[in-house]
């Protein structure tokens, strides 16, 4: 059941143009007849209406509807556009409709008999539904009945509420109870036109989607209505009322409300309960409201505008369990605004974004797009309530830049790259983030997109039960199944050492045997992993063995076969080339710090060591999340030749954000660690591996880890996902580390490093490198194993104690003697592997030319 | 100026004296919040609420304004304000608030 995504596959708009309802159901019109029956502005009201054509050619209604992108919307005003031939209502994810048409839902919506349709309009409804695909099957018997004129008249002179069109009535809606407000004619009308314009979304949802109504699980209804009688006035359902009218004949379902978060916290459900394996499919839906129609016209018709808020706006989305792309929602980083947190846009705006990357490990910069409240600036501003959505986008550049990210000269050029222009109706839930999904959706298929923030924000206030606001994010990230499937490895990809970026189910390997700590210390870690990241599912190897060799060849066997994504091991020989990249949080300013390199070795060269290790570092840091690591060499012997090295590397085109000490020099000190001065300290190994134990021992006096992530995950050519723990690592460090390890795999670690060699040696690494060792004249390493000598075999005896300057030479030395044997880092320094019946030659050999003491 | 707030800062006046009542601000735009300033010190200018032809005559300050920020904890105040003065039009809506508080309090 773990094994099951939250991903949302397709969605759909659609907008009902709806005059007369603008004028007579509108809150701020009908207001205003209350108090003001003579005015001026109720007497414009008609004559600033727009017509169907007007609201087609409309360009932010051709962005809802998927025709126009929002980032190419022309410049304003957009009211003056005139409208061309090819500007209709169908766009590729929504549909403009005219108010007959929602007129024709009302009455297949309505189950009660409450919608009168006159005789000639009836027929035109009839017609109306069965021209529209997504009504094919609808039971147009609903329709059977009509009324003459008389009858109408009759029945509104009673209380009935007519349907009108260019002033003729087409039909009423009448109430459902004799005395209760909760059922009078206005709030049928009102709750039936939310209905079918849900009703209508969620049919274009399954028509253009292909997706068979019968496999939909549950319905989550997210509009601003109230469906109930006198006894439980918010009572619902609308769902189950929408999905009996689509043909969701296995689905259940219920009304999520929040204002105008609802559609969020839809979303959060939905995804939740896919998640967490209750359900597969789940579509997410809202219908419109009259209430907002017309809400800001008064301001509008001042300023020479026509009515710009006359259309009802409703969406549907589906989250698909069973999906091989599309959105994943990513609900490990929810971002909610809590009930503690204030009212403060800049606490709420922590809630809803800085807190929430943090957990992601992103950056502000590494979001494609926010997405916000998108309401069209067109309306809001000339209503005087600004531009909401570059209001959000500002208050989210503000935050990069107090979290240092960006700095304040930077916010515009922020907003241009990483923000959108509203373009949605102020239909109050409806622009609140969820216009964006088709577009992220769209953006996906093109590879144009990553990752987007979905905002949504809700005045709960205006209920008068709180002073509290509300909002919710998500996360929404580009997502293919790729290879990982059920919970099962890479196996093509694992023996290259190459793993595919992926958000999937992983399962991550764990050796016991040998830890210091106690197996107990290593299945709480495990556990605990588990816990905290639902997709990871650890692998133990070694339970109930001490034989940690075996366990490890059992570990390398499930890696090799796809059995296993990657893996958490301790005192593991990783082959010269590869090395570790660790990772913690800097202890003066809790950022993200990677140390690279922690154990093994890049090469047996200590410069081009330290080079190599700058470009793994990048590469770990970049998996992270971290578009752009700046990078630090520690000061250290050979420091100054690796950065010149990296200078020159930068300077023929490899992109590396070398950054300086916080002193400004150009290679780190010791305290530029503790400080975060830099993503990635690049040091040699045996530097890096002391660093760690000395960070995560700190508070234990040197006894037990208990900070940090572990040493990290092995980079280099034909690395295996191998991390590297101690074996005094902690619990809480062995399922940091394994969450660690997951991150990286998702992150795609072992692609982004062949991308950074690729950048590199086509920034002419190897000569660069070439030239280091012509000036270094070190032992040439040409007769490494495998070139002549001694036939391969098997090699897990360890000898140590060997100079890493001296392993090739060391190497040479056994080869010629006949001795097969491999080069490697174990976790205490350099080793020699040779099979075990050689082992006491091989000692011999080396202890008599000194290699060995 | 909402008119329920009008209410409530006229029963608020009442209640503790109008020398004991400091109004502070915190809206977004310069143009509401001199408005706002204007009610609270020389009466409602729409004619609709309650502060209608009532001149309080409250001292009304804007949280963006120097001599309120002075006040403050400087960590209370980045914590919650300083994200919005990078956003809001800060001179503008000191502008507002204090030409009203200068021209219109005696």
């Amino acid at each position: 059941m773990a094994d099951t995504l939250p991903v949302v596959t397709a969605c759909s708009y659609a907008l009902f143009h709806a005059p007369f309802f603008t004028v007579a159901h509108g809150t701020t019109p009908a207001s205003e007849r209350t108090a003001n029956p003579e005015s001026e502005f109720l007497k414009a009201l008609p004559r600033s209406l727009r017509s169907f054509a007007q609201v087609c050619a409309y360009p932010p209604h051709q962005a809802f509807i998927g025709n126009v992108s929002p980032k190419s919307l022309p410049q304003r005003p957009w009211h003056t556009v005139p409208g061309t031939a090819a500007q209709g209502g169908a766009g590729a994810f929504g549909r403009i409709l005219p108010e007959s048409m929602l007129y024709a839902l009302m009455k297949l919506s309505d189950s009660f008999d409450l919608v009168m349709l006159e005789t000639g309009f009836r027929d035109e409804a009839v017609k109306l539904l069965r021209a529209d695909d997504s009504c094919a099957g609808a039971d147009l018997t609903k329709l059977k009945d009509s009324f003459d004129a008389a009858a109408l008249e009759k029945e509104i002179a009673c209380g009935a509420l007519p349907l009108v069109r260019d002033g003729k009535i087409l039909g009423c809606v009448k109430s459902a109870h004799p005395t209760d407000i909760n059922l009078s004619a206005h709030t049928m009308l009102e709750n039936l036109a939310s209905k079918a314009t849900a009703v209508y979304a969620l049919r274009r949802l399954f028509t253009d989607g292909a997706i068979d109504p019968k496999s939909i699980d549950y319905i989550i209804e997210t509009s601003e209505e109230a469906c109930g009688d006198m006894n439980q006035r918010g009572g619902g359902n609308f769902a189950k009322s929408i999905g009996e009218l689509c043909g969701c004949a296995n689905a259940t379902g219920s009304d999520v409300r929040s204002f105008c978060a609802g559609p969020a916290h839809g979303l959060l459900h939905g995804a939740s309960m896919v998640q967490a394996g209750a359900v597969r499919r789940v579509v997410v839906v809202a219908g419109g409201t009259t209430a907002k129609l017309a809400m800001n016209a008064k301001k509008h018709i001042e300023k020479g505008f026509p009515v710009l808020e006359d259309c009802m706006g409703s969406f549907a989305l589906l989250i698909d369990g069973d999906a091989t792309q599309g959105l994943l929602v990513r609900n490990d980083v929810v971002g909610m605004h809590k009930i503690g947190t204030g009212s403060s846009p800049q606490a709420v705006m922590q809630d809803l974004v800085a807190d929430p990357l943090g957990r992601a490990g992103l950056r502000f910069s590494d979001i494609d797009c926010y997405a916000p409240e998108l309401q069209n600036p067109e309306i809001t501003e000339a209503a005087g309530a600004g531009n909401v959505t570059l209001s959000n986008m500002k208050m989210i550049a503000a935050m990069a830049v107090m979290q240092k990210e960006i700095v304040r000269g930077d916010m515009d050029s922020f907003i241009a790259a990483h923000g959108l222009t509203g373009w949605a109706p102020t239909q109050g839930h409806i622009p609140s983030g969820v216009p964006a999904v088709g577009w992220f959706l769209q953006w996906a298929r093109e590879g144009t997109f990553r990752r987007g923030l979905l905002i949504g924000k809700g005045s709960l206030f205006l209920g008068r039960m709180t002073n509290l606001f509300d909002g919710v994010s998500l996360l929404l990230e580009a997502w293919k199944r790729g290879d990982v499937k059920k919970g099962a490895g890479t196996p093509a990809a694992a023996k290259a050492g190459i793993a595919p970026a992926t958000t999937g189910a992983l399962r991550i390997g764990l050796t016991l045997p040998g830890s210091e700590s106690g197996t107990e210390e290593l299945l709480k870690g495990a556990a605990d992993a588990a816990r905290l990241d639902s997709l990871l599912q650890p692998v133990l190897f070694g339970e109930g063995s001490t034989d940690a060799q075996k366990a490890q060849r059992d570990m390398e066997r499930a890696l090799s076969t796809g059995d296993i994504a990657g893996a958490v091991t301790f005192h593991y020989p990783f082959a010269i080339g590869v090395a570790t990249v660790g990772h913690l949080k800097a202890p003066g300013n809790g950022r993200d710090l990677f140390i690279a390199t922690t154990t093994g070795s890049s090469s047996a060269d200590r410069v081009e060591a330290l080079v190599r290790n700058a470009i793994a570092g990048a590469a770990v840091a970049k998996s992270c999340g971290i578009a752009s690591p700046t990078i630090g060499l520690l000061n250290l012997d050979g420091a100054a030749r690796a950065h010149q090295v990296l200078r020159e590397l930068r300077g023929r085109g490899y992109a590396l954000n070398l950054a300086p000490s916080l002193r400004g020099d150009a290679l780190l000190r010791g305290n530029d660690i503790i400080a975060g001065a830099v993503d990635v300290v690049v040091c040699d190994s045996l530097t890096g591996n002391a660093m760690i134990k000395l960070l995560s021992t700190f508070s234990t006096a040197g006894r037990i880890e208990v900070s940090g992530d572990g040493y990290g995950p092995g980079i280099g050519d034909g690395a295996p996902a191998v991390g590297i723990i101690s074996r005094a690592s902690s619990a809480t460090v062995v399922a940091s580390a394994l969450l660690f390890m997951a991150h990286v795999m998702r992150g795609g670690v072992y692609a982004l490093y062949k991308e950074e060699i690729h950048s590199a040696n086509a920034a002419d690494l190897p000569a660069l490198l070439a030239g280091l060792h012509e000036k270094t004249a070190r032992e040439p390493a040409a007769a490494l194993p495998g070139a002549a000598g001694p036939a391969k075999k098997v090699v897990h005896h360890e000898i140590e104690g060997i100079d890493v300057m001296e392993i090739d030479t060391a190497v040479k030395l056994l080869l010629s003697h006949g001795i097969y044997c491999e080069p490697a880092m174990g976790c205490t320094g350099p080793i020699v592997l040779v099979a075990p019946e050689d082992a006491a030659a091989a000692e011999k050999a080396l202890t008599a030319e000194r290699f060995l003491s | 100026m909402d008119l329920e707030n009008q209410k409530r800062v006229l029963a608020l006046a009442e209640q503790h004296g109008k020398e004991n009542i400091v109004v502070l601000l915190g809206g977004a735009d310069p143009e509401a919040s001199g408005m706002i300033a204007e009610t609270v010190i020389a009466g409602d200018p729409a004619f609709a609420g309650a502060l209608t032809g009532v001149q309080l005559g409250l001292t009304t300050y804007h949280v963006l304004e120097p001599e309120i920020k002075q006040e403050i904890d400087p960590a209370v105040y980045e914590k919650n304000i300083s994200m919005m003065e990078m956003v809001l039009p800060v001179d503008e809506i000191v502008r507002e608030v204090s030409t009203m508080r200068k021209t219109l309090q005696s």
